[in-house]
């Protein structure tokens, strides 16, 4: 089957590994500015590899308080959002993906969920609601409004349906109620679409930002992304001094923005080998007909 | 013992007491939403609520357009959002063919593993760098500077923000979406090739009349289906991205509703063009998963 390579298959190697220097570079560059000197990055000399390796910029971060708060928001929101979606997409969708006849609320419960994943009432309604909750600086903000991914109940659904009832009544005949039904058959039988589940609303809840903008005003309880955010669009020019403009010139330090980026990346870095394996699970299941 | 059986809870019960949570959680969260709505149609103040504000009819609709820039706004979110769409399903194509081209297993695991990478990044983080790459302290300006060239505002000049975002939310995201097309290069009968090569097809004679045929199904669903976000221009992106200076070309109608509402507490006007968009993009997506489910066969639910 060994073939002599082509000119064509050449061409087609040398494009795709360019195609994932591009893709790696953004990240490569973080790290290497944030272990370079600050002069040599500021004088954009830092290329490829460090230059003047050291490592203040990491000391520096081991002092900012700001920055300890928001990751350790961010890993908070991680596990407890984590936890809560999975918990309630397991819980629902066992008694949706029964037969019509044992559980015949489903369909009206199916359509009351489809009609909010279609529908919902938009930015400023959502905002205007978290106020009237009182939910504004406060941590639940982050979780309570996506503690059920609907999308995902879907392909849950979809995933528990293609599980044979017969084996539920395996353990019925021995007395087992619902719940143990669904932790001893259904959960183990689907422990790769639900570790799939578990490492997208990881990423999901590490990356938003969006939220922690909105709702919560109080810088120490804003999640990490919410911070980076802060560092580098909201400085508005047009509202300072020129002063303050020089004061923020001189205090702004590429090493150090770079070491918090970088910082801000390695859970989703250390996360990624295990989401690889279910890159494909996790893009086509949608495509699996209920 | 006797006792205890008596008060055995139905399976019927367990299935509300395991739905009830969820059913709580999304009507609180996203059903009560509904009602603000209303806002549109108000000029809302919070304190008043929905029943004390008063009643404007259309008047928060024809804020937007009759502000100079409406058309614009209109204009930019389409043209980034169909940008976007056709520059990155494009290149997805183009790489996945590329990709399975690749023999040595181990090379095409170690590209696939660095281009799917940026998907994973927020757009918080994507931007950040980008910003330290085509700042006017940034790195490609400094090496302007050192070649004594003048230095280059690229994210502070209107004409380039819109290819620019067309551009890095491809390198973000191409490779991510070539998984749905490589997948289906997967499903294609090897028997095909055989035939092929029997026939004296070359390698590319057999992309060109096996592959893309096997996989033509696909690219014909998946553009129906990005035809429900045409009024999606990705709000994470440009918000990251845009500044004072470039808003002509980058104001989307997402970044405009979160000024007006959130920032300028407009909040009828926000929720009037809110829901407009959101309508027309229900239309839009229902019309798109009908069209998926009777031309291709295709049900997601």
């Amino acid at each position: 089957m060994k073939k002599k390579m082509t000119v064509g298959h050449m061409t087609i190697i040398v494009v795709l590994i360019l195609l994932a220097i591009i893709c790696l570079y953004p990240i490569w560059y973080m790290l290497i500015c944030s272990v370079s000197d600050k002069v040599y990055v500021e004088a954009g000399r830092v290329r490829l590899l460090p230059k003047g390796i050291n490592f203040t910029s990491y000391q520096r971060i081991l002092g900012d308080e700001l920055y300890f708060s928001s990751f350790w928001v961010s890993v908070r929101r991680v596990i407890a959002g984590c936890t809560l979606n999975l918990t309630l997409l397991i819980l629902t969708a066992y008694p949706m993906c029964l037969p019509q006849k044992k559980f015949p609320p489903a369909r009206y419960i199916k359509w009351f969920f489809m009609a909010n994943m279609l529908f919902n009432g938009g930015l400023i309604p959502s905002y205007v609601l978290m106020r009237q909750y009182g939910l504004f600086d406060s941590f639940w903000a982050l979780i309570l409004p996506g503690a059920v991914p609907l999308w995902n109940l879907v392909l849950m659904v979809n995933f528990f349906r293609n599980i044979p009832y017969e084996l539920n009544e395996s353990v019925t005949i021995d007395g087992g109620n619902p719940l143990q039904i669904l932790f001893q058959i259904y959960v183990p039988l689907s422990k790769p679409s639900l570790a799939c589940m578990f490492l997208f609303q990881f990423v999901g809840h590490w990356n938003s930002y969006f939220d922690g903008l909105m709702y919560i005003n109080d810088r120490a309880k804003q999640p990490l992304q919410t911070y980076i955010y802060q560092l580098s669009v909201q400085i508005d020019f047009s509202k300072m001094d020129a002063s303050q403009i020089m004061a923020l010139l001189q205090t702004s330090n590429k090493t150090l923005e770079s070491a918090k980026v970088f910082v801000a990346l390695i859970p989703i870095l250390c996360i990624y080998p295990f989401i690889q394996k279910y890159f494909t699970t996790g893009m086509t299941m949608g495509a699996v007909k209920g | 013992m006797g006792k205890k059986k008596k008060f055995r809870i139905s399976d019927k019960m367990y299935y509300w007491l395991m739905v009830l949570p969820a059913i709580i959680l999304v009507f609180l969260f996203n059903t009560r939403t509904w009602p603000g709505i209303l806002a549109a149609f108000q000029d809302f103040i919070p304190v008043k609520g929905w029943y004390g504000s008063k009643w404007v009819g259309l008047r928060n609709f024809r804020v937007f357009f009759m502000q100079p820039n409406s058309f614009g706004i209109i204009r930019n979110t389409l043209v980034m959002a169909v940008g976007k769409i056709i520059s990155v399903q494009c290149m997805a194509i183009a790489f996945a063919l590329m990709i399975n081209e690749v023999r040595n297993a181990r090379l095409k695991k170690l590209i696939q593993t660095f281009t799917y990478l940026p998907h994973f990044v927020s757009w918080v983080i994507f931007a950040t760098i980008l910003k330290s790459f085509l700042g006017t302290d940034g790195m490609i300006n400094m090496a302007l500077n050192s070649l004594g060239l003048e230095k280059f505002s690229f994210l502070g000049t209107p004409s380039l923000f819109q290819p620019l975002m067309i551009i890095t939310e491809t390198i973000k995201e191409f490779g991510w979406a070539a998984i749905i097309y490589l997948s289906a290069i997967t499903g294609i009968d090897p028997g095909l090739y055989e035939a092929a090569e029997v026939d004296g097809a070359r390698r590319w004679q057999q992309t060109l009349h096996v592959t893309i045929p096997g996989i033509r199904y696909m690219i014909v669903i998946q553009a129906v289906l990005h035809l429900g976000s045409i009024l999606n221009a990705g709000f994470d992106q440009i918000f990251n991205m845009y500044n004072t200076l470039v808003m002509s070309r980058a104001d989307i109608i997402d970044t405009w509703v979160y000024r007006q509402g959130i920032v300028s507490m407009n909040y009828g006007v926000g929720t009037a063009v809110g829901l407009l968009k959101g309508v027309i993009a229900l239309i839009l997506t229902a019309a798109a998963y009908w069209a998926a489910d009777k031309f291709a066969d295709y049900k997601i639910f």
